[in-house]
């Protein structure tokens, strides 16, 4: 019996240098966890997950087209904001070979921007908003059932949190609430994977994370709001990965992990409570990670611990409602330098707003943390669509497309990345001509006055050693892990 | 993902002056109420692009950012072979500045065993690093030996740390290691250097009285602490310990002139040397000329580069403590 549902992951992260492709292949738990719960449910998935296809050209219609030969007449895809135009050239010819099946999209990639996604591209039937678990159930149950009884159209009013086509309307379905009890939810369906495979091994602690950072697109799609899962579910799960697969360094990918000084004594509590020496990657936050939680964290394993610092600028931090001050900081970075083997600072730059003396002062922050032994990500300002700060600049800011300088947000790895220039090879045009025809879906991709705001910064991060530049290509805090929460 | 440049083509201006003040509170004043001119002050080059983010900061921030570089406690500092640092360690090297790579934390290994206090201080001008260990600290009234230790090239204050550290814990001595680079590029801060490791150990340390002084030294540090030890200051010291390097001087084709103004009353020397050192038929040849002139000198020859040896320091502070005068 073929499965009920093809579901496909995109979220993956691929760099391409002129003369090597980086890779990185992690947990795609998103779709896991949606595998997970449509398993509960009683389908059947085919997981696909392009991290493991070994096309050459990854990137190519043909590889793709490919790699979803054969799927279920269900597809689901998830992806993020890079791959977005990709995925959406890829399912048109998946339609056009496939006019019966049902196409849907998921994960943060579409989110916020669901209803002119699907006025625009025609050959997507549905995007799930938010949350999957109980979207996906509904929506492969409703489609499933549908096929079943020959209804057609299929009338999917009933299924929550998906906007979809019913004839010529698009309409969008209330959400479902969002799950209270993590802990009731199955683990990702790793069975599906062939996990030695994997480097990455991701975990989430918590969904959502509860400040306004106007900047920010994690925080938007779980509607601001946090929820926790217990210490002990958490140990329970890290017990799991390292009996399927020896796992012992885990990633874990919520921004909200150090809610609170408490709960992470527990969690720390439950990881020093497992049988095997774990050893642990983590996000914090610059006011929530008090001297003593740190030293609990990394007397617990965590080897390495990952800050939004985003500015050195106290304007602009404000300006961005982050909520603490470049002295905290630089306070903060100070005492984790001396606490963990790993210390990640996150610094957002190229806000339209920010001029040359408050870049300067992020610039210096930079360097100082820099000097301490922090290792610096700098992410160019990426006006994803869920954010605060696109949202306010629709409108009346001109969008312009550089491709020779996408965000690094945006890298989709179709571009070559040669000594800080990048190029973008005649077969992959057909991609950014579809980005530069469609601002308004994907507006990452765009830049606010790149001549004024964003080379002279460009440059001076150049010459500071944060980016590489012509000439100068030595790899200097080369891990690729890193995918940065508390940023855009 | 992340491409830098290579260090040696980052500005480091900006990392040399905050590192400077962090070490020194003078120069941190000075810093921070001019950043241009006390790097200038100091023969620090800073480039226009660093003067313009320096004339933007203001004083409270520099100040904060160059306390704030002194990570009080290591853990695993390994892992932070940064380029900034590793680029302070070329100049170290080199004669453009000088500044030991340890105050930066460029330095490659773990800092194992140890379970003291550690800190950077200041002496007189001088920057070191500080080892107590616990049950030394413990009272602050008795007397404790003290030991003065001097690193190799390529190496920082923390190396120190890491060879002497358990040994310390276990037989209860201060460990005081000296950023020396900085000061001895020529011969007249080598002379005030000289200087100030006597008054180190005599002086003693936290207003605690040494009960025993020992001087160490690693490679490049060695004439150092031999024209301290044997030549200049023999009364400053109980024992030295040479760990590979040879003191200044053809030592096998002109012994005596090699050995000219060696006190009469030396302390006992521990000397170690490789037989693949580059320079180990001139150790041989110090060593003889040293038996000659009878200083009690216990001579361990390990097999390959003293650099690798991985030598036993509790026999040698025994043997330090068996032949102290
Ligand atoms: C882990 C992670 C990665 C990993 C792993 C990705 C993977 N294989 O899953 C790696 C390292 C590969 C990665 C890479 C990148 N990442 Co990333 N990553 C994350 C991170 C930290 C966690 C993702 C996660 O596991 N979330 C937990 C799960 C449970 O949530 P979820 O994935 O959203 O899935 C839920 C719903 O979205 C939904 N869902 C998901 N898919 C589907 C599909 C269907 C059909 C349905 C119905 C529902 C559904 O249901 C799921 C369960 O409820 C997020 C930030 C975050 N906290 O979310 C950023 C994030 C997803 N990454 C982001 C980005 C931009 C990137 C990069 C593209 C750029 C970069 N520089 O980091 C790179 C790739 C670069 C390149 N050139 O290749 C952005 C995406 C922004 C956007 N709007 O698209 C995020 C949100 C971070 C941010 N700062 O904004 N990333
Ligand atoms: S940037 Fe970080 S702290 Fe701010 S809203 Fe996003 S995840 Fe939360």
């Amino acid at each position: 019996m073929s499965a009920d549902v093809t579901l496909v992951n995109l979220n993956m992260l691929f760099v391409r240098y002129v003369d090597r492709a980086e890779r990185e292949i992690h947990l795609p738990l998103g779709p896991l966890y949606v595998a997970a719960a449509l398993e509960r449910a009683g389908l059947e998935v085919d997981f696909r997950d392009y991290q493991s296809c070994d096309a050459r050209e990854l990137l190519s219609e043909a590889s793709i087209g490919g790699f979803l030969e054969g799927a279920a007449d269900i597809l689901f895809v998830s992806c993020m904001a890079n791959l977005l135009p990709f995925t959406v050239l890829a399912l048109r010819r998946y339609r056009a070979a496939n006019p019966d099946a049902f196409i849907a999209l998921g994960g943060v990639g579409p989110a916020s921007i669901e209803r002119p996604l699907l006025e625009a591209f025609p050959w997507i039937d549905a995007i799930a908003v938010g949350e999957g678990e109980r979207t996906s159930v509904a929506l492969a149950r409703a489609v499933k059932e549908a096929r079943k009884s020959g209804s057609n159209p299929i009338d999917l009013s009933a299924v929550p949190g998906i906007v979809w086509r019913r004839g010529g309307e698009i309409v969008s379905n209330p959400r479902p609430p969002r799950i209270e009890q993590l802990d009731g939810e199955p683990l990702p369906a790793w069975h599906l994977l062939d996990l030695s495979r994997y480097r990455g091994m991701n975990m989430i602690s918590s969904r959502g994370c509860p400040y306004p950072c106007t900047f920010c697109s994690v925080a938007p799609i779980w509607g601001r709001r946090p929820l926790l899962r217990s210490a002990d579910s958490i140990a329970a799960e890290m017990a799991s990965l390292h009996e399927l697969c020896g796992a012992e360094l885990f990633l874990f990918q919520d921004e909200y992990f150090v809610s609170s000084a408490a709960r992470v004594k527990e969690v720390c509590r439950a990881i020093r409570g497992l049988g095997f020496p774990a050893r642990w990657k983590a996000f914090g936050r610059i006011d929530l990670t008090d001297p003593a939680t740190m030293q609990e964290m990394a007397e617990a394993g965590c080897v390495e611990i990952r800050y939004g610092v985003e500015s050195g600028c106290a304007e602009v931090l404000s300006r961005t409602r982050k909520g603490f001050t470049p002295e905290q900081a630089l306070d903060v970075l100070s005492l984790a330098v001396g606490i963990f083997p790993g210390v990640d600072a996150f610094y957002m730059w190229g806000f339209p707003f920010e001029d040359r003396g408050q870049f300067q002062q992020t610039l210096l922050h930079m360097i100082a943390a820099r000097a301490m032994g922090v290792r610096i990500l700098p992410s160019l300002l990426a006006l994803l669509p869920q954010t605060t700060i696109y949202e306010e600049l629709k409108g009346s800011a001109r969008l312009e497309f550089c491709p020779e300088l996408f965000p690094e947000y945006m890298l989709t790895g179709c571009e070559v990345c040669d000594g800080g220039r990048m190029r973008i090879a005649d077969e992959h045009c057909e991609v950014y001509d579809l980005v530069a025809s469609h601002p308004e879906l994907f507006p990452g991709f765009f830049h606010v006055d790149v001549e004024h705001n964003i080379l002279p910064k460009y440059r001076l991060l150049q010459k500071f050693g944060f980016y590489s530049s012509e000439g100068r290509t030595e790899l200097l805090g080369s891990d690729i892990d890193c995918c940065g929460a508390h940023s855009p | 993902m992340r491409r830098a440049v290579p260090v040696s083509e980052l500005p480091v201006g900006i990392e040399q002056l905050l590192t400077i003040a962090a070490l020194d509170a003078a120069f941190l004043e000075h810093v921070a109420a001019d950043p241009v001119a006390a790097a200038a002050a100091r023969g620090i080059r800073l480039d226009e692009a660093e003067v313009a983010l320096l004339r933007n900061a203001t004083p409270a921030l520099l100040r904060q950012m160059a306390e704030r570089l002194v990570v009080p406690k290591t853990i695993g500092r390994g892992t932070f072979m940064k380029a900034v640092a590793a680029s302070i360690v070329a100049m170290v090297t080199g004669k453009a500045f000088l500044l030991c790579s340890g105050c930066t934390g460029a330095d490659t290994f773990e800092s194992e065993g140890g379970t003291g206090r550690q800190q950077w201080v200041t002496y007189d001008g001088h920057t070191c690093y500080l080892y107590v260990p616990k049950q030394v600290d413990a009272d602050a009234s008795m007397p404790a030996p003290i030991m003065v230790a001097l690193h190799g090239e390529g190496e920082t204050c923390l190396s120190n740390v890491q060879r002497w550290a358990q040994t310390a814990d276990n037989y209860g001595f201060i460990l005081l290691s000296v950023n020396w680079t900085e000061e001895a590029t020529s011969d007249a801060g080598v002379d005030k250097l000289v200087q100030a490791l006597a008054s180190l150990a005599t002086m003693g340390l936290e207003g605690r009285m040494p009960s025993g002084r020992f001087l160490c030294s690693r490679g490049t540090a060695t004439p150092l602490a031999y024209r301290s030890g044997l030549v200049v200051h023999p009364l400053a010291w109980d024992g030295v310990v040479m760990l590979g390097g040879v003191p200044d001087g053809d030592w096998v084709n002109q012994p005596a002139q090699a050995s000219e103004g060696i006190s009469d009353d030396p302390p006992a020397v521990y000397y170690v040397s490789g037989d693949a050192d580059p320079d180990f038929q001139q150790a041989k040849a110090c060593v003889a000329r040293l038996n000659e002139l009878d200083v009690v000198c216990g001579h361990q020859i390990v097999s390959g580069e003293t650099s690798a040896a991985i030598l036993e320091f509790a026999s040698i502070w025994l043997w330090l403590v068996q032949h102290k005068r």
